[in-house]
């Protein structure tokens, strides 16, 4: 079964792959399917918007003859990434509480 | 599908698209593709889909087709309110349009029965030859110089008359027509 990603999560993701470090266009696409079911098309938005507003930077380097654009995560970026973990945090609670879960909730505080 | 292959066909639907926006997609896709290792590259290239409905994705994640979106919630909303005032107005325009519409009727009216009168009077006097043959000679003459008179006169008249009907007619409709323009602007 499958539940909807939105775009903020997406945004969320893309912000903590470019965290550790620079990576390019195809490689983060890849680290992103491997936790979430989207489509391949659905990333270059995220990321031209990203960069657009400052989240993200860019900057060109040339692998075995070709040119790779490599994004990274600005300080605004960071700061952006920290709120969005937060709001997660807070938001799985809820939905864990609303589902039932309870008491797995209160043991994932700790 | 080849990479290039795959990049032309994506290039030639783009187009319309601001050339900044069209160049950085494409240099996206380009180097995304080619990334994609040989063996893998029919898989990658179908999950991308279609050339064709990847272009009108990105067609509309442009930031300036947010600003069209923009403009056109302001043209629902604006529709929306010339129509309610309308309504509200109704017995007014519906009324005054009415009155235009029987002017242009009384015009038509006034040019066909201006030339109706012609084939009338030729009937007549055809009728009058006729019927008065018997007991007078320059009757016959009189009435048949007049048929001949008025019948030349419909003929010529007949044209005349047809192009003012139409014309009239035609810019009653233009005239129609740019008074709903002046009402709801068409967008360019």
């Amino acid at each position: 079964m499958v539940i909807q990603i939105n775009s903020g999560l997406l945004d969320a993701i893309v912000l903590q792959v470019t965290s550790k470090e620079a990576v390019y266009g195809y490689k983060i696409t890849q680290e992103v399917l491997k936790t979430i079911n989207v489509s391949e098309s659905a990333l270059y938005p995220v990321l031209r918007r990203l960069e657009k507003s400052g989240k993200l930077t860019s900057f060109n380097k040339e692998y075995m003859g070709r040119n790779r654009k490599y994004y990274e995560i600005t300080k605004e970026g960071l700061v952006l990434l920290e709120e969005y973990k937060e709001a997660w945090k807070k938001y799985r609670n809820q939905i864990d509480i609303s589902l039932g879960f309870e008491n797995e909730s209160e043991r994932k505080e700790s | 599908m080849k990479r290039e292959e795959y990049i032309n066909q994506l290039k030639t639907y783009l187009s319309g698209m601001p050339e900044n926006d069209m160049k950085e997609a494409l240099d996206y896709y380009t180097e995304y593709l080619s990334e994609v290792p040989d063996e893998n590259l029919d898989e990658e290239i179908k999950k991308l889909g279609r050339p064709e409905f990847l272009a009108k994705q990105l067609k509309s994640e442009v930031p300036n087709n947010t600003q069209m979106n923009f403009s056109d919630k302001n043209k629902n909303s604006n529709s929306a309110l010339k129509i309610t005032v309308l309504i509200l107005t109704s017995p007014i325009w519906v009324s005054l349009l009415a009155a235009y519409f029987s002017i242009y009727v009384t015009i038509i009216c006034v040019i066909f029965s201006v030339y109706i009168t012609f084939p009338a009077m030729a009937l007549t006097f055809l009728i009058c030859a006729f019927g008065t043959a018997k007991y007078s000679v320059y009757n016959v003459i009189f009435c048949a110089g007049g048929f001949m008179l008025t019948l030349g006169a419909s003929l010529v008249l007949f044209k005349l008359a047809l192009n003012g009907i139409v014309e009239s007619s035609k810019l009653f409709a233009k005239s129609l027509v740019k008074i709903y323009r002046f009402v709801f602007p068409k967008k360019n």
